[in-house]
């Protein structure tokens, strides 16, 4: 009689273990193992990471392979020549002098506040401090169109320089220049995760503007008697 | 007349069970179709991204070593674009000072003095023989030069005309 009654409920085992290997699989799910949910999430963002971190290093690569090295050597030659990474006082000195021989004017004097002038590290800033380097010079000057024909010469010399003030009267001028200089920025350690800047355009204008300017070699003394070049801070 | 509705009882009873049994197992298959469904497609799921997160990994580290081997070129680059930025710059924040200096020469009119400071105003002293060229030329000088005005008019026995010009941008 129990026999029976015990067989007429065998059916419930069906229920309840299919209750079970849900309730344990669930567990499983939501537990802490290798197969847990948030792990697998987890592994998504990730991969949706790297799959950023691919594409982003793939647009590198082909940058980084197009590169014409030996025109960006020219090109970062002609840069550095335009814009030195340090305080070049004797050279700007010296365009101030040569662009006054070339027109026949007297540069009387030149002088410029102190400051470091030291060479500037390629691979991290240096400590000089972000000072402009202004030079002042008083030429023999007779009218204002010999005048614009100076100024016309020292704004296309190299290193750049920017004329700052101009007094111009009595016989002379007395002009305020500040010669360029820029030192070079740390390249961050993390680099290669990172994107190259955009460049070409920028560099491409720049080309094309300083190969209308006249340059200058940079070994030429500021004085053109004496071989040694002397700081003349 | 008793034991035939304690039979019919019992029948009842049994239908009852077996109608309970019935919704019972349908359900309970239902759930466990639908969560062996879910728990296939979870598993292809995680499959799918282990595979790739695999695939990714492999591939950056590729492109990391061959990224690694052109790292000349990448420093070529950055001083590149630092070098081009900072020469950029500098043309940018300087102003052609010879053409204002050439905008100042003009017939019948010598440049006595003339500060350029700079700033958008500038001083311009002129000597002229004929009083006639300074209304000339400080309506040519300061041409789009709102700010402009005539600071003085000078006539003297032994120097003759002479003015004091201020050239400047913005208003009086």
């Amino acid at each position: 009689m129990n026999d029976i009654a015990w067989r007429k409920w065998t059916w419930v085992i069906y229920p309840l273990f299919a209750g079970l290997v849900i309730l344990s699989s669930v567990k499983y799910l939501t537990g802490s193992g290798q197969g847990n949910l948030s792990q697998l999430f987890e592994r998504q963002k990730k991969v949706e990471s790297q799959s950023d971190k691919a594409t982003r290093l793939r647009a590198k690569l082909a940058q980084l392979k197009e590169l014409d090295t030996n025109l960006a050597i020219e090109d970062l030659s002609l840069m550095v020549k335009a814009v030195p990474p340090a305080k070049r006082a004797w050279l700007t000195g010296s365009e101030l002098s040569t662009a006054g021989l070339e027109l026949g004017i007297d540069l009387e004097e030149y002088k410029g506040e102190g400051g470091e002038v030291k060479e500037a590290s390629e691979s991290a800033k240096n400590n000089i401090a972000d000072k402009d380097m202004v030079l002042q010079a008083a030429f023999t000057v007779n009218d204002i169109s010999q005048l614009a024909q100076l100024l016309e010469k020292l704004e296309t010399k190299m290193p750049l320089m920017k004329i700052r003030t101009v007094d111009f009267g009595r016989g002379g001028a007395e002009i305020k220049v500040e010669g360029a200089w820029a030192p070079w920025s740390k390249i961050p350690a993390e680099s290669e995760l990172l994107t190259l800047p955009e460049y070409k355009s920028t560099v491409s204008e720049m080309r094309s503007i300083l190969r209308l300017f006249s340059s200058l070699p940079e070994t030429v003394p500021y004085s053109g008697e004496s071989q040694d070049i002397t700081n003349p801070f | 007349m008793s034991t035939i509705n304690f039979l019919i009882h019992r029948r009842e009873e049994r239908e009852k069970i077996a109608a309970i049994r019935r919704t019972v197992v349908a359900v309970t298959t239902a759930v466990l179709v639908a969560y062996v469904v879910f728990a296939c497609g979870l598993l292809g799921w995680w499959w799918y991204w282990v595979g790739k997160d695999q695939k990714t990994s492999a591939e950056v580290s590729q492109l990391l070593s061959q990224t690694g081997k052109l790292s000349e070129n990448e420093v070529m680059i950055r001083k590149l674009a630092q070098r081009s930025t900072a020469v950029k710059g500098f043309l940018t924040n300087r102003g052609r000072v010879s053409e204002r200096a050439k905008y100042l020469i003009q017939p019948g009119v010598q440049i006595v003095r003339w500060n350029y400071t700079g700033t958008e105003k500038e001083e311009v002293e002129i000597s002229v023989e004929n009083p006639a060229d300074i209304d000339l030329f400080v309506r040519k000088a300061s041409e789009g030069r709102k700010g402009s005005y005539m600071d003085k008019i000078i006539w003297d026995k032994e120097k003759g005309w002479s003015a004091v010009i201020v050239l400047a941008d913005g208003a009086k």
